[in-house]
């Protein structure tokens, strides 16, 4: 396949290109889920295809297969070039070279999670739902767990020189138990996902997992709804990922800056956030859901500082992105699969943590929330308006933790909010929880964290008055 | 065809040779083509072909899945074998009774057509060029976004109980997102549109809609809080309704995960809310003859009045319930085909002038808690309204409370919807509404 793939690259030269990049990604899975006390789902898939890009006269073109073979091969080249074609000629992109290489990175995995039997997966499951049902009692209507595994392999060869293979295994798995008590319903959500082999399963505890999320359930059955206004919030590390993520991270792609679709552009070395705040993308902490060795482009993945006491350093970028910046690129492409593009893409982001013990920021407020248990997010980048969704959370009164609170969703501003953070704790958690991004139509393995934020007042949608 | 109609087959009597009582599989195939903008320039250019093949089996109504992105004989064989053993290692399961039979299905017309499965990357570009023009006539500094895209292909579905279904779908949509910026003030929108047929594709205006909008934008501030009448306009009032039709879902009811638990038979939202979903709707972009289980589709009346008729069943949950199959399989799950509201009699206008004071909002839909029946949502784009009469662009405005309030304040649905293929959206007026903001 080396052979096809170096044919490919170099007859892209030959047709014109500035630049020609074709990627090969195989992948492997398996997954299995019982609900309600029996087998729900077993599952197994494989798929294979290639895709070709190329950069010609300025324009990208773009074409993908699943049938993987010499003749495929050049046809979709043939297919990215007259697609490139297409494009009225535009200015030339002058792309962020990487110094030419040829590696080879594989996930470090103690044991195979394809040498485990399906009898022994299904045991870890058995575990964890006996234990949502010990817990939640007779309150439980519905317990959901499941189990993934998956080894994915890409190999990404382009006229820069690079030729690199790369295969990610990853294991996943998660609880979901719905309690009920009257009309009242309520829901508890736990997941451990890593880039890493069976060890990391064999780390479940059921009381980690099963038991919190049915502790969460049955506990939000007597919650009261939240509070709607304007207060003063405490964000739990779980939220401020959600935030960081969606509300500021999607504006630090700078494909999108370039674009002219992020709240950052021409902000550069000025201050966006209090100087409390500290911002970056990480895709190199071993077995984290968003770290990767080398990028959809071949570029060796970073550390990448983003925000730096408040004040905007940098960017997340592609090779174009960089090149188009005048800066080097730091290996933030990636494409959810074969078939797409490789755009710019968060890995693990995170707010550094701060000196303020958790203790005292929630003594600081006379009366605001504690929101926990972060879930989903989305910000217009243009307009900075961000929205997101937090689980579970606890109203603070004159210091104090009091009664705890359903699920709720929170907006405002980006910057604003970041301004507007006036502590931050030396508690800090990286979830190793897993999670999705969504862009342009693409999935991506990505997952958020930090210390918590005290924000002095952010808008609550809470349902009571 | 014939030549997927034989790759299904031989991956389903893979299947049941290996053990299955029973299988299925589903095999598509086709290609996709688009463009996309940055600057209102076309930015990249794109070509693919997708193919893959899925294999269910079932073993004393445990359930095994395996699936393959090779289209040959031998790989399709392989993933029948896989899904049949995996369905052996599973629990048996005594509500599964059967794979259902299929029967004769209605044509639907307009849901594949020649002409959109032939269209170039060059034709895609055409549909953009004028729209980008147009945006840049209303507002030349605006930063344009969007793009054009088709697609084209077909699929077989097999199974043991010798059902064979096989379709053929195409599609063409277009889209512009605008945006235009005074200092920090951005204003932004999109629109877009998008046909299975070439006679229902017409983006002509998408372009100035998005212009004009996102300078209606500029200024926004915050909404006063407290309790008031919203009204959706048509860009997103089915958007809301949608939820309701979600939760009517037969699984999660019987696995009583949903705040919609019981409520069949009940009055769930006010009387002036009916919604239909109607597979048969020419060109409807959930249009379909036959449901995920080659079951011949129905015509359903799920909300009559304000009444949830129905809840919305694959063969699974029909057995499970004793009722008669709705045919809303996605095989593996449950979803509406092409749901819509019945309109009302007066234009949106008219609904405008009638709230009097309140909120208007023109994009997104509401994020309901399809477990505890609460939502929290905020406005993306709206205005507040003064009797009648729009005032100023809002941000920083939330609305929440419990979706089934919210169902029963409805107060009118518009005579002017949305029309798409297989879509209609009128806007929608609910009454008191819990309104947030700094």
């Amino acid at each position: 396949m080396r052979d096809i793939l170096m044919s490919i690259r170099d007859r892209a030269i030959e047709l014109g290109a500035e630049f020609g990049e074709v990627r090969l990604v195989s992948d492997d899975r398996t997954g299995m889920s019982r609900q309600d006390g029996k087998t729900d789902r077993m599952s197994s898939g494989t798929s294979t295809g290639l895709s070709v890009r190329v950069l010609h006269d300025g324009s990208w073109g773009f074409a993908s297969t699943s049938i993987v073979g010499s003749d495929a091969a050049h046809s979709c080249l043939g297919e990215a070039i007259a697609a490139a074609r297409l494009a009225p000629p535009a200015e030339g992109i002058e792309l962020a070279t990487v110094p030419a290489h040829e590696a080879t990175a594989t996930t470090q995995v103690e044991i195979d999670p394809r040498s485990i039997s399906a009898e022994k997966k299904m045991g870890l499951l058995r575990t964890q739902e006996a234990e949502m049902l010990r817990v939640a009692g007779d309150k439980a209507v519905n317990t959901t767990v499941g189990l993934s595994n998956s080894v994915t392999r890409t190999v990404v060869c382009n006229t820069q020189g690079a030729f690199v293979e790369q295969q990610q295994t990853r294991v996943g798995f998660n609880c979901f138990v719905v309690c009920a008590d009257g009309d009242v319903r309520q829901e508890g959500y736990e997941s451990r996902a890593r880039l890493a082999g069976w060890e990391e399963m064999a780390a479940v505890t059921p009381d980690a997992y099963g038991a919190k999320a049915a502790n969460k359930a049955v506990e939000l059955l007597s919650a009261r709804r939240a509070l709607a206004g304007v207060f003063p919030v405490v964000l739990h590390p779980s939220v401020v990922g959600v935030f960081i993520h969606e509300a500021f991270g999607h504006n630090a792609e700078a494909d999108l800056v370039l674009a002219g679709e992020s709240v950052l552009e021409g902000k550069m070395d000025t201050q966006v956030a209090s100087d409390l705040v500290t911002v970056v993308d990480d895709g190199t902490i071993p077995g984290q859901w968003g770290s990767f060795a080398f990028d959809h482009e071949g570029t060796p993945s970073q550390r990448r500082p983003i925000i730096d006491k408040g004040k905007l350093v940098g960017f997340m970028h592609s090779l174009e992105s960089a090149g188009r910046m005048g800066v080097a690129a730091n290996g933030s492409a990636r494409a959810d699969g074969f078939a797409q593009r490789p755009i710019v893409r968060m890995s693990n982001t995170l707010v550094e943590a701060g000196e303020t013990p958790f203790e005292e920021m929630v003594r600081g407020i006379d009366q605001g929330v504690l929101f926990q248990d972060g879930r989903w997010g989305y910000v217009f980048c243009q307009r900075g308006q961000y929205t997101l969704n937090a689980g579970s959370g606890r109203m603070i009164r004159n210091g104090e933790l009091c009664e705890m609170v359903r699920d709720c969703c929170m907006c405002g501003m980006v910057l604003e909010t970041l301004h507007h953070v006036d502590a931050v704790s030396r508690e800090w958690d990286l979830p190793t929880r897993g999670g999705g991004c969504g862009k342009n139509g693409q999935g991506m393995p990505v997952s958020f964290g930090g210390p918590y934020l005290r924000v002095a007042d952010m808008v609550v949608g809470g349902q009571d008055a | 065809m014939e030549r997927y109609i034989d790759i299904a087959n031989a991956a389903c009597e893979a299947a049941m040779r290996a053990g299955a009582d029973c299988a299925d599989v589903h095999l598509q195939q086709g290609a996709s083509r688009a463009i996309d903008l940055e600057l209102g320039e076309v930015k990249n250019v794109d070509a693919r072909s997708y193919r893959s093949v899925s294999v269910r089996a079932f073993s004393r109504g445990g359930c095994g899945w395996a699936s393959a992105s090779k289209l040959d004989e031998a790989d399709a064989r392989a993933a029948g074998e896989t899904a049949a053993a995996l369905a052996k290692a599973a629990d048996p399961d005594p509500d599964f009774r059967d794979l259902p039979v299929g029967g004769p299905l209605v044509e639907i017309e307009g849901l594949w057509d020649e002409a959109v499965a032939a269209l170039s990357l060059s034709d895609l570009l055409g549909y953009v060029t004028p729209e980008i023009e147009a945006v840049r006539a209303v507002a030349p500094d605006a930063i344009i976004g969007g793009g054009s895209g088709t697609w084209g292909g077909g699929s077989v579905y097999v199974s043991s109980k010798g059902t064979c279904v096989t379709q053929r779908g195409s599609g063409v949509s277009c889209s512009i997102s605008a945006a235009v910026r005074r200092g920090d003030d951005v204003g932004s929108y999109w629109d877009g549109d998008y046909g299975r047929r070439m006679s229902d594709f017409s983006p002509a205006g998408i372009g100035k809609r998005a212009a004009e909008e996102s300078l209606r934008l500029l200024g926004s501030r915050t909404a006063p809080p407290g309790v008031f009448p919203v009204l959706f306009s048509k860009e997103c009032g089915r958007n809301v309704l949608m939820p309701l039709i979600y939760s009517a879902n037969a699984e999660d009811v019987q696995r009583k995960r949903t705040w919609v638990v019981g409520k069949q038979g009940e009055q769930v939202a006010s009387q002036a809310l009916t919604m239909i979903d109607d597979p048969f709707i020419p060109g409807g972009g959930g249009s379909s003859p036959a449901d995920g289980e080659g079951v011949p589709r129905k015509k359903l009346t799920v909300i009559d009045r304000g009444v949830l008729t129905t809840y919305l069943h694959n063969s699974y949950t029909a057995g499970k319930a004793g009722v008669e199959n709705t045919a809303h399989s996605t095989r593996g799950g449950i979803s509406p085909t092409n749901c819509n509201p019945v309109i009302g009699d007066r234009t949106e206008a008219a609904l405008l002038k009638a709230m009097g004071t309140g909120l208007y909002i023109n994009s997104g839909g509401l994020a309901v808690n399809d477990t505890s029946g609460d939502f929290s949502q905020v406005v993306d784009t709206g205005y507040w309204v003064e009797n009648g009469e729009i005032v100023y662009p809002v941000k920083e405005t939330m609305i929440s409370g419990t979706y089934i309030d919210f169902l029963r304040a409805i107060e009118a649905l518009s005579s002017d919807p949305r029309v798409e293929p297989g879509s209609v959206s009128p806007a929608v007026l609910v009454g008191m509404i819990r309104v947030v903001a700094r």
